[in-house]
Parts: C-alpha cells; structure tokens; sequence
C-alpha cells in the first residue's frame, strides 16, 4: 500500500491517522468491533448492488431431516452453489470437538452449479469432512451442529402453530453452529490464487462468508420443513423478525489466534484500510445533516446491539459495562455535536472520545464513525486483500546498517522487554501431537518449548538485533544470513514491517499476561462477528449475521 | 455440565487420511504447508523451511514431484548448521555433508543483485544435494531479476528464463540425482518458444511421499499432557 500512497483521493487524511504503536497494541485490538469494511458487510454490499439472485434448486430432505439441498447465489458473472447434507445425527454423536466424525449437517460451496455426478461424488465426501477429500471445484468445507435446545423447541412452537419463545430465540441466538469453516486449499479445495483475481472473492474470507450465509437460509428452512412435517396443516412457518435475529454460531478457539500473526502483510492490509478510513472521517471540514443522521442510527442500533449482548466470563462482563457506559456517553455527547466552528469536527468527536472513553468504547466510536461514510470509505475494501508470495521474497541486498534502523524504528517496543525475567516467556506456542491445533504452554512448567512455534515475534527480533552487534554496517544482509540462517524467519518479518507498518502486534505475545482472545477477537470483528461472548482466556463464541438479511430479503432490497 | 476438552473446531493442519489410491492431488498451499512442516520437523531453520515449502509448492504446480526429492533430500541428512562457506565463489557446506539445496537456493537468490552473485559470473555447488530443489529460486530470480541463468550438472545444462517454465526433460532428469557439483551463472536470454503449449497440471504426490512428509511434519508437534488437555477448549458445555 505504501507503493499506491500517490494514488490517494485523500491525501489530507494523513495526518489524522493513528500511530501503529497505538493501533497494534493486544488490549486495543481485543476490543475491536465490526464495521462496515467487515468481510460480511462488504459481501452483502456487492451483492446488493450487483442485484445477485439467490434460489434453492434442489431440496430433497425426509421429515426426519435427512437429504441434500442446494442453495444458488447467482451473480453478474458467475454462480455458486452451497451443497448441504443434512444428517440425522445421535444426540450422543454430536459433538463440536475438532475429532468428531458426524455432524448434524455438512457442506461444501461448490464454484459454479453442481451437475448430478458432482453432488454424488460430494455426497461420499463432505460428510466424512476431514476424512474425505474435496477437489478444486469447491471453495470451502464446513459443517455444523444444531443447538439442541433451540433447534426442538423451535421446531415443537412451529409444529404447533406458534411462534418460539422470543427468550429463548434471544437466550441462544442461532439454530446451527458452525465448527470449521475450511478455505483456500483445505482437504484438496482451491487455493487462493486460483479464485483471488474474481472481483467477488478478492476481498478476504468472501468464500466463507458466502457459505455461512446460506448455512444460515438452510437452517431457517430446515425448521420450517421440519415443523410442517410434524405438524402438518397445523404448522406456521417462522416470522421474518425471528428469522432475522437468529445468527449462524461459531465456537472458534486457539486455532484462529495465530492467524494474523503468521500473515502479517495481510492483517497490515486490514488495518491500515481500516486506519485510512477513520482518517478520512477524521479530515472530514464538514458533518453533512445525512451523516449525522446515519451516525445517529448507528448509535441507537449499537446501544440495542450492546442490551442484547451477553457474556459470562468476567473480562467481557466489564468490557460490557465500559461498552454500555461509552455508547451512552456518546449519545449524550452528540446531542451537542458537532459545534459551531469547529474546522474538523469529526476529528473533534474523535479526540473527545480519545480523552472520555474506555479502549471498548473507543473502538466502538470507531466502527460508529465509519458507518454514515460509505461514500467515502467503502473503496477501502479493495485494499485488504494481500499479494503474500510477493512479499516472501528477501531482499538480500539489504545493507545490515538498514536492517538495524528498520529494528529500531519498527520494532522498539520489542528491543526494550527483558526476556531474562521469566514473566516475559512465561508461555509458548506450540502444535499439540495428538490435535494438530495450536496450543499455549506454561514455559516454566511444561516440556515442549523447545519445539516452541515462531509466534514470539517479539524475543526473535530482539535476538536478531543482538545477533547484529557485531557486524559491519555497509555489509549485505545476504552473508549474514549464509552465516546465520537461523535469523531468516525473523529478518523477512522485518523486511516485510518496513513496507508494512502495521505488519506486527506490538505486544510479547508469549509474556504472562497474554490472552489470546484478543487476537481472536480482532480477527473476528474484521470477519463482521457480532455478539464476542468468550468461554474462556482462549475459546470464544460469537454470531455471525445475525439481524442482517437472508438472501431471498436482499434480492428484494431489504438489507439494512 | 464441564468438559475437560470442550469441543476444539480449528484445527491448525490438515490431517491426511490414510488414502486408497497411491497418489493424492494436494492444493499448492497443503503442498506448501506439508513440506515447511517436515523441513522443520527435519531441522531446518523456520526461515528455511518457509523457503521449502515456497520451492515443493513452486515444483508440484510445474507438474513436478518436487516433495518426493525433498523427502529423499530431508530423511538422508543431518543438518548440522545450515552455514554456507563461499569463500572464490565455490559454495559448499560448513558442515561438508552435502549441501542443502534449500538453503543453497535461498541464498543464491539472496545474492541476486551482489557483485558475490551468480549474475555477476560462475558460481559453484559442491556436493549439492537434490539438485532439482534449487530451480525454483532461480527461476523466481530470474523472473524477479529479469535475467537468465544457466544451471549446468554433470549430465548438462538448462537455461531458466524470465517467466518460463523450465525444460521438462531437464526437470525429469535432475529429479533423479541425489547429489552432484553443479554451477549457476548468468546466461544469454534466448529467443521465447511459443508459450501456448505450457499448461501444466499439478502433480499428485505418492502415498509413501505424503507419509514420509507427514512423520517428519509430526516432529514440530509436541504430546498431549494433562495441562495442555485443560487449557485448549473452553470451560463449559457449548451445547445448548
């Protein structure tokens, strides 16, 4: 992005940008929110724009549940197809482990429209899952367990002519969840870079989201057809509102955690689109009457959003009370906002709340700025994406003594921790044996670290600073890397921070006070996650799409 | 109601189930994923084993059973240090067993626009092992540098051009060497063939490849204990 800097039709939002040393700090990004540049957002916005058409071409389900089904997004130039296998699973089956080996529903999203040999040959795979192989005409993998609990009571008010008890809907928020979402290569699926030149897949993670959104369509309609097969004339299909606040679950744990730390050009893509869109805002001369209209709907439904939101661990238990506590401040203080003479004002709200709110309240300000700018700021969406393999290369011709600035000027919070106190390596990262997923160890009182996984990006750049102390300025970084190749990791990652500024998370990420959920939820909130309800320092649940539109509500020009 | 282990969704790796056929289609990035896995679980430097899983996903989209050398490179060696001596242009391994083609090609590419390069006159590998794991460096080299280069080994020479693919039958012939001296030095770009006949499919990698790949891959991999059991999923029961 530095290379397009010329190219800006903004350039006065430079100097309203935030700093990565105060962007990339785990605290801040652990209280980020989705906002209209979320990759769901973004989605919707596309298809509503481009008028794709969505219908269900093949619905071959039993009254028990059991069948396939094909859900259809149709766009300007190409088609895709969600292939749904719904199962008819034993309670003492399910289970959201990562080594189950049956689920309640199992899908593929298939590139095009499926003929009947492809839907035979999914049929023998996609249910196996992990077990099975898929192929490059399909884009991802997935599956997903009912909620028990609401999935029969839903099914049992249905049968009977009623609508499900709205505590209830409220009290789980979803009727499926799902437990993997697999992309970009996963199990034999195509890789990014045969789909990444597609407008509609360029931005990240649209594959996925297009396949959580129909497994959202197929959810509700499950319901209905169940309903009606039990209880027949009687049944009523859901209500649109009921519909509409049901989400798709996720339960995500470790494993996403060290995603943006392992593709660092990308998350600096996310942020800095992101930055450059608060910029924007902020250089704004003038608050339009219909921005400030969109920016006060966009409290109220935050202020709803933050009532519904519910969390029994004790850190997000008081990451809501700041939220609720700031959205009412906000609100207070747009009542005398903006004011006469202001030359910036929204650069002014933005300092006030800088100054009055919590990190949770901040950020919310944040996603709350942006959401009346779609004019100014949607373009940002094309930056997101990443050219990784262009970015792998090093450059060998580097001279140690840029190398060395490059170390001091982008990675100075790390220079600066004492690794010889043992609360600074108290954990490490690690692959378990047995799971094949990332876990965090207790240094101290486990083995294992010394097959410790290059998250500690923090310790290596100190390591490699020290391993520079003796070596000549005007040298090439090329031979000492012959002679030290176990600094390669490490120096790339700086090559890569110096075109990138906000390449790393600017905290020791194996200190003792680390929790990884604020990794978790950065990377969910740029997914458009809603509802982050943590079940732990390390596991989280969280909703996606919910109270947004199904697809036969965008075709009819519903969206919100 | 708690669970020990509550359900864990992500997993970091794809597992590979045992396969009937004797060879599976992998995407490039389970390709690229596989091998940095192995290279690591061999030995390699985190830095070198990115660059091995760059060069097996390079050589596998060319059609090329790239991850079988690498196997054959990986379980024959004991890497000492990965410390190249350069000393009048004759590379050779600090270590003098062989040098490794990984760290070999990720560092000619790193001299691309030195005086010390393989642009600026000959430069020799002594011993190299699995010769045919250093063509992708050159060839993104080449592509990045917009120049060509000779590779010459005791059996011949191949000219990797810019943007080209290489040679099939030199490929072919140098995945069957396990070690030879070899030289890398600037060439005359020659006239482009037609470049309508080059599309190439991936290549499937055989059964005792993929497992051999995947032994080494579960060496970066630590055992379960008790603690690391309690500390993966969350604390209560996600069913409801």
């Amino acid at each position: 992005m530095t290379t397009c800097a010329n190219l800006n039709p903004f350039p006065d939002a430079a100097c309203f940008r935030r700093s990565p040393d105060q962007v990339m700090r785990l605290d801040r990004m652990g209280s980020a929110h989705p906002t209209r540049l979320s990759f769901l957002r973004q989605m919707l916005a596309r298809m509503q724009a481009e008028h794709w058409q969505f219908d269900r071409p093949l619905w071959q389900v039993d009254a028990k549940g059991v069948g396939r089904a094909v859900y259809r997004a149709k766009g300007p130039l190409r088609s895709y197809s969600l292939v749904a296998f719904a199962h008819d699973l034993p309670d003492e089956l399910r289970s959201d482990r990562v080594i189950a080996t049956a689920w309640d529903a199992t899908f593929a999203l298939f590139d095009g429209e499926p003929d009947a040999a492809d839907l035979d040959r999914l049929a023998a795979n996609v249910p196996l899952q992990e077990a099975g192989r898929v192929s490059p005409r399909e884009l991802t993998l997935s599956r997903a367990n009912r909620s028990v609990r609401l999935f029969a009571h839903v099914i049992d008010r249905l049968s009977q002519g009623l609508q499900p008890d709205p505590a209830e809907v409220a009290a789980v928020g979803y009727l499926m969840r799902t437990t993997a979402v697999y992309g970009t290569g996963k199990f034999g699926a195509a890789d990014r870079e045969a789909i990444e030149n597609r407008a509609e897949l360029a931005t990240p993670f649209q594959a996925e989201m297009l396949t959580v959104w129909l497994i959202r369509a197929f959810c509700a309609d499950l319901v209905d057809h169940l309903a009606a097969a039990k209880g027949g004339s009687r049944s009523v299909p859901l209500d649109a509102s009921t519909r509409r606040s049901l989400g798709v679950g996720n339960s995500t744990g470790l494993g996403m955690a060290p995603f943006l730390v392992r593709h660092p050009v990308l998350m600096n893509n996310w942020m800095m689109a992101r930055e450059e869109a608060l910029a924007r805002v902020r250089a704004q001369t003038l608050a339009h009457d219909t921005a400030l209209a969109g920016l006060h709907m966009a409290v109220q439904a935050a202020r709803q959003n933050a009532a519904l939101w519910h969390s029994q661990h004790p850190i997000q238990i008081g990451k809501l009370a700041d939220l609720r506590r700031d959205l009412e401040k906000i609100k207070d203080k747009l009542a005398l906002w903006p004011e006469a003479g202001q030359a910036h004002p929204w650069d002014a709200l933005w300092r006030w709340g800088e100054a009055a709110l919590t990190l949770e309240g901040q950020e919310a300000l944040l996603a709350l700025m942006l959401e009346p700018h779609g004019d100014l700021i949607d373009g940002l969406g094309e930056c997101m994406a990443a050219d990784e393999p262009a970015n792998q290369r090093i450059d060998g011709a580097m001279t140690i003594g840029t190398l060395r600035g490059i170390l001091a000027q982008h990675y100075d919070w790390a220079l600066g921790i004492d690794f010889d106190n043992p609360a600074n390596t108290a954990r490490f990262w690690y692959v378990s044996e047995e799971k094949l997923e990332p876990r965090l160890g207790d240094r101290h009182h486990e083995d294992g670290a010394a097959l410790e996984q290059p998250l500690c990006i923090a310790r290596l750049a100190k390591e490699l600073h020290a391993a520079l102390a003796t070596e000549d300025d005007a040298q090439p970084v090329a031979s000492f890397l012959l002679r030290h190749p176990e600094h390669r990791y490490a120096l790339r990652r700086a090559q890569i921070a110096a075109r990138h500024p906000f390449a790393e998370v600017r905290d020791n990420l194996i200190g003792a006070e680390i929790l990884p959920i604020d990794l978790m939820r950065c990377k969910l909130a740029f997914f458009g996650a809603s509802r982050f309800d943590p079940r732990s320092d390390k596991w989280v649940r969280i909703s996606l799409f919910q109270d947004l539109p199904y697809p036969h509500e965008l075709t009819a020009g519903v969206a919100s | 109601m708690t669970l020990p282990e509550a359900h864990d969704p992500t997993a970091s790796a794809t597992t590979y189930a045992a396969c009937p056929a004797d060879l599976t289609q992998l995407s490039r990035n389970e390709v690229e994923t596989l091998c940095l896995k192995a290279a690591r679980g061999a030995g390699l430097s985190w830095g070198l084993a990115e660059e091995a899983g760059f060069a097996i996903g390079w050589l596998t989209a060319q059609g090329v059973d790239g991850a079988t050398a690498l196997l054959a490179h990986l379980a024959g060696w004991a890497p000492a240090t990965g410390v190249i001596d350069t000393t009048n242009r004759l590379w050779r391994a600090a270590s003098h067993d062989g040098l490794c083609p990984i760290a070999a090609g990720a560092a000619l590419e790193d001299h691309a626009q030195l005086d010390a390069g393989p642009y600026h006159g000959g430069i020799g590998l002594q011993a190299l092992r699995h010769p045919l794991l250093v063509l992708p460096f050159l060839a993104r080299m080449a592509q990045a540098s917009q120049s060509a280069l000779a590779f010459g080994w005791s059996g011949g020479t191949v000219t990797i051009l810019p943007g080209r693919p290489i040679d099939p039958k030199a490929l072919l012939a140098l995945g069957q060497i396990a070690q030879d001296n070899i030289t890398v030095a600037p060439a005359a770009a020659i006239a482009p063939v037609d470049q309508t006949a080059t599309k190439t499919t991936p290549c499937a990698v055989p059964a005792a490849t993929l497992a051999g790949l995947n032994a080494l891959s579960m060496r970066t991999t630590v055992p379960a204990s008790e603690q690391s059991r309690r500390g993966a999923g969350g604390t209560t029961s996600d069913n409801d």
